[in-house]
């Protein structure tokens, strides 16, 4: 805590000096209404004793009513008033004081009410010398209550205390005997000036001799505690010493010195009491500090353990604090750090200075990429995290700002990098690897189409000229044998071209286009033509979709198909063939069935197999590849195919193109598309 | 060589089978009466533009060169690429005849301005009645370029 006084203490003074300044001008009010009714007990407030005087009264009035008004720090017509009451009071008192000091008689005692003279009553109707003194005490010390001296002093509390002291003793003679005669004041007169004295001297608490009353610290402590108890002891040892001597208990020598005794044992107790707990406050304040010293260690253990470099920075870009790390980062010590530029510990400091610069515009920054420099040149990728923070009062005091080394992520990502080259480079190899092998195989095909084709061509044409030129010569036998080497050189020509076809097909690249798949099916029956000369074939060709797909290709797949379609219905007095469109599995498929010699379907799975044959050369001619073909075809389109048959009942070929394509052929299943054949 | 009539069909093939089957047919059907055969590219380009061995030859462009792809040393492309890129010989009527069913050696043969394009049929019967066709309309429907069309120009 760092206040000088305690605030509480302080107004609960204030509040005490005008309530007394209050209870002042009410008294001596009611004291005058006492002498306009002639009240006894108004003047005297004790039967037998003596009475306030009304200028006593009335300077009461004045001085209650100036310590009201002023108890504020007031200003204007309220202190002006207040001073006027004040300055009205010392005159009332320094005209009494005139009249004792040179026996005269100015007219003001007799001047509000007229008093009996009396036994001891000297002067009817005028306040008693220590009253006059006691107003001309407090009347100034109202009117200075806000003077001070050079050093502090406040003139106002220096009166107060001889006009308490006074009044004190006034009190102190009524406490023995109630009678009052060593000061012939009044016994409410004595107990208002007690009060006025207290009001006056704690109506500024905070300043002077009173400051330390209200002080929070240990002083304040003491004098709050030992002042009152002081004097009350003293009182009480005091006042019992008097009795106990009236009623003859103890002569004077006696009572002395079991006064002083007791004295002594009060006062020893109370100081005793007192510095026990002076002494445990002060050590909770031990244990404050300690605590304190504890967070403190704990906060700063917490900032030396990151092992991120953290610092804070004032407004004019000042280190104001470093951890650890920081000295690690830098390479320089906390105490060479501390009030050096921010921005000098960066390769770019104008960028430094731009983060704590927006940090203290926006409050906060974020990831902010720098690079801090070491002592030895070395330097390390960092991101900038900072925010302001605030003091108790939630004033700005500075930066607080913390890198993250990101020398680990940026080699991790250099890294990546690194790898990603790598891969593309051996992306690249393997597609210059794959390429080469392509063309290889180019090759291989290109020379399998010449080189194979030539020799076969040979062996035909001499074979074929020496049955013509020399077929006389040749025995029948021979001329057999010659016919079955021509044989099977068309064979392996037609296996050639086949295999040649098949090759071709895996190479090459689809160019899609949307295309009616009846009218392919349509111009692949018009071109098998030829092969359906002196048969009968009943032909059913049904609604089929349009698809994005190879026209070529399909066609192709359709011409094989067909084909086939054609050659195993052979046998039969009427054929069947039907094309049309099936939902198979949830696709739309495509098929060609015919009423043909089938097959068994154990051996569905080798039907799409190259050079797979189900039936003898001499009974359906044909090479096996017509079929991997059609597979092949579809596949590339990403469809698939596949076979139902029955052997000696017909066969169903079947095939579906891929999702997308099934897709339209669903959605155009249901547009009309010519009728069946 | 110092024939005066032009050599009518310069027939440039590296196999002699091949060589022995397609002169047979032309013998038989009569159109074989100037052949030239040359066994290389190289030879062919000698053949045609008056060069090596055949220096002492004047300059007679065939009626028709029957020109195989694969041959040695320089092969038919580029035989037919320097045939169709010489103005004196651009106006010569070139039939590749090939083994190859490789398309891409058709495409470039159409590029470089070949006048047919046959591939060699396996079957004998076949092969026969093509070259016979083909040297009936080269040699007597087709009518010769004038010697105007050969002119460096």
């Amino acid at each position: 805590m760092n206040e000088s006084v305690d605030r509480s203490l302080v107004s609960g003074c204030r509040s005490f000096s005008r309530a007394a300044g209050l209870i002042a001008a009410l008294t001596g009010a009611l004291v005058l209404a006492g002498w306009l009714v002639g009240s006894g007990v108004l003047k005297t407030a004790l039967p037998g004793g003596a009475p306030m005087r009304a200028n006593a009264a009335v300077c009461f009035i004045l001085c209650g009513v100036a310590l009201w008004l002023m108890g504020r720090e007031s200003r204007g017509a309220a202190r002006r008033i207040g001073q006027c009451c004040a300055v009205l009071a010392a005159l009332i008192g320094l005209a009494t004081l005139a009249e004792y000091l040179f026996g005269i008689n100015l007219g003001i005692d007799q001047l509000l009410f007229r008093e009996a003279p009396g036994p001891g009553v000297a002067h009817p109707g005028r306040m008693p010398l220590l009253a006059a003194v006691n107003f001309v005490l407090l009347g100034c010390a109202l009117l200075l209550l806000d003077a001070e001296t050079r050093r502090g002093r406040r003139p106002a509390q220096l009166l107060a205390l001889p006009a308490g002291l006074i009044a004190f003793l006034a009190a102190f003679d009524y406490a023995l005997d109630l009678e009052g005669d060593a000061t012939g004041m009044a016994l409410h007169g004595a107990a208002l000036f007690g009060l006025l004295s207290l009001g006056v001297l704690l109506a500024r608490p905070e300043k002077g001799v009173t400051a330390v009353l209200v002080s929070p610290r240990v002083g304040g402590m003491v004098a709050r505690r030992l002042l009152p108890s002081c004097v009350a002891a003293l009182v009480v040892v005091a006042w019992l010493r008097w009795m106990g001597q009236r009623v003859g208990l103890y002569g004077t020598k006696s009572g002395v010195i079991l006064m002083v005794t007791s004295a002594v044992a009060v006062i020893v107790v109370l100081i005793w009491v007192n510095a026990r707990a002076l002494d445990r406050a002060d050590k909770e304040r031990e244990r404050d500090g300690e605590a304190l010293r504890e967070a403190y260690a704990y906060n700063r253990s917490l900032i030396e353990a990151s092992f991120d470099p953290v610092v804070t920075i004032d407004a004019e870009g000042k280190i104001g604090d470093a951890n650890r790390a920081t000295e690690l980062a830098t390479g320089f010590s906390r105490q060479h750090l501390v009030g050096k530029d921010f921005c000098d510990y960066f390769t770019e400091p104008e960028r430094a200075r731009a983060v704590y610069q927006q940090v203290f515009e926006t409050g906060q920054v974020r990831d902010y990429e720098l690079l801090l420099r070491r002592r030895d040149g070395h330097t390390t990728p960092v991101l900038y995290n900072a925010a302001v923070y605030h003091d108790q009062s939630g004033q700005v005091r500075g930066v607080f700002a913390a890198a993250r080394d990101t020398t680990e992520q940026q080699r991790a990502a250099q890294e990546v990098s690194r790898l990603n080259a790598e891969l593309e480079r051996r992306v690249v190899e393997r597609t210059a690897e794959l390429e080469a092998t392509n063309k290889e195989l180019e090759a291989f095909t290109s020379s399998v189409s010449h080189d194979l084709r030539a020799p076969l061509r040979h062996i035909d044409g001499f074979s074929r000229l020496l049955l013509e030129k020399h077929s006389a010569a040749l025995p029948v036998e021979a001329r057999h044998y010659l016919e079955r080497v021509r044989e099977g050189t068309r064979r392996m020509g037609a296996l050639v071209d086949d295999l040649l076809d098949l090759a071709r097909l895996g190479r090459k690249e689809l160019s899609l286009q949307v295309t009616g798949l009846k009218t392919l099916a349509e111009q692949a029956r018009a071109e098998l033509q030829p092969e359906t000369e002196g048969r009968s074939i009943e032909w059913h060709i049904g609604a089929l979709p349009f698809v994005d797909c190879d026209p070529a290709l399909l066609k192709q797949v359709f011409m094989n198909l067909i084909s086939n379609a054609i050659k195993f219905t052979r046998p039969r007095q009427q054929a069947v063939i039907e094309i049309g469109q099936a939902v198979e599995n949830g696709r739309v498929a495509v098929y060609v069935r015919d009423n043909g010699i089938g097959f068994s379907m154990k051996y569905r799975d080798k039907l799409f197999k190259v050079f797979q044959r189900l039936h003898r050369a001499e009974d359906f001619e044909g090479t096996g590849v017509g079929l991997a073909a059609v597979q092949r075809i579809i596949h590339k389109h990403g469809g698939q195919v596949w076979a139902e048959g029955e052997l000696d009942k017909g066969a169903t070929f079947y095939f579906a193109l891929e999702a997308g394509a099934a897709d339209s052929i669903e959605n155009r299943a249901a547009a009309p598309e010519g009728g069946a054949q | 060589m110092t024939e005066p009539q032009a050599v009518e069909i310069l027939l440039v093939e590296d196999n002699l089978a091949d060589v022995e089957l397609t002169v047979d047919v032309l013998r038989r059907n009569n159109l074989a009466n100037h052949i030239e055969v040359v066994r290389d590219g190289e030879e062919a380009l000698d053949f045609l533009f008056c060069k090596g061995a055949f220096k002492q030859r004047s300059f007679l462009p065939p009626r028709l060169v029957l020109l195989d792809l694969k041959l040695p040393k320089l092969d038919g492309l580029e035989v037919l690429r320097q045939i169709k890129g010489d103005p004196r010989t651009k106006a010569v009527p070139v039939v590749v005849m090939t083994s190859s069913r490789e398309e891409k050696d058709m495409v470039e043969s159409y590029r470089l301005g070949v006048n047919s394009y046959i591939p060699k049929p396996v079957d004998f019967d076949q092969f026969r009645e093509t070259v016979k066709q083909l040297g009936l309309y080269w040699l007597l429907v087709n009518r010769a370029p004038p010697p105007q069309a050969f002119r460096a120009e």
